[in-house]
């Protein structure tokens, strides 16, 4: 019972939090997650192994590769384990957000609300991410190699920028497990 | 705790947001590039 107060300002404050998020990737990348067609897929996906597999079909086909079963598992298994560890540590209860979302511009005052998992959201995300081509092969090779003299440096730096967004991806996972573990420890 | 993975969580999805930005602006750029060059 003495936990019940900070989660109960945890639950108040999570909605707004996420809110904002959400529109920020909205305003970002012009998709908006909370009425994504993959989302009720991802919703419905019981295990990490599940939300991979529906994952896997957002993977254009022109796209696949012979490494791109090694990426997918690389960077993408591991933050979808730890966000489904997430999903199940801070319960169905602080795992359900209501999001306000206006369904047409000609009807503002129609607010629908929808409860979903934010983990579930955060896939939808992830699946758009795949589907944009994030495992094309001229995206995952190495971003120092050389490539000729013609090769303008624009394509180099989005490159960049691409492996610095991966890893920070990637360090976001690392630190999150090792937060779990050392909570399970202390408990 | 909660309130950690909350953060964790949002930071994931800001993550997310800046990358998929990144790859839609990364794949145009070197779609224009390709067609520049190609002649």
């Amino acid at each position: 019972m003495s936990a019940a107060p900070s989660t109960s300002t945890t639950h108040c404050n999570f909605p707004s939090i996420f809110d904002v998020a959400l529109e920020s990737y909205k305003r970002k990348t012009k998709n908006d997650l909370a009425s994504h067609p993959l989302l009720p897929s991802l919703q419905s996906c019981n295990s990490p192994e599940a939300i991979l597999t529906a994952l896997r079909e957002q993977i254009p086909a022109s796209h696949l590769s012979q490494n791109h079963d090694d990426s997918l598992t690389k960077w993408v298994a591991p933050t979808v384990n730890v966000l489904h560890s997430f999903s199940e540590t801070i319960g169905q209860g602080a795992g359900v957000v209501s999001i306000s979302y206006s369904v047409t511009n000609n009807f503002s005052s129609n607010i629908y609300f929808q409860a979903f998992p934010p983990a579930a959201v955060i896939f939808t995300g992830i699946g758009i991410l795949l589907s944009v081509g994030i495992l094309h092969p001229s995206l995952v090779r190495p971003v120092l190699t050389s490539r000729g003299p013609r090769r303008p440096k624009m394509r180099a730096l989005s490159e960049t920028n691409l492996s610095r967004s991966l890893t920070a991806l990637n360090i976001s996972s690392a630190a999150s497990r090792y937060m779990l573990a050392s909570h399970q420890l202390r408990q | 705790m909660t309130d950690m993975i909350v953060e964790i969580m949002v930071e994931v999805l800001t993550i997310l947001a800046v990358t998929t930005e990144e790859v839609k602006c990364g794949r145009l750029s070197e779609l224009i590039l390709q067609l520049f060059y190609r002649s």
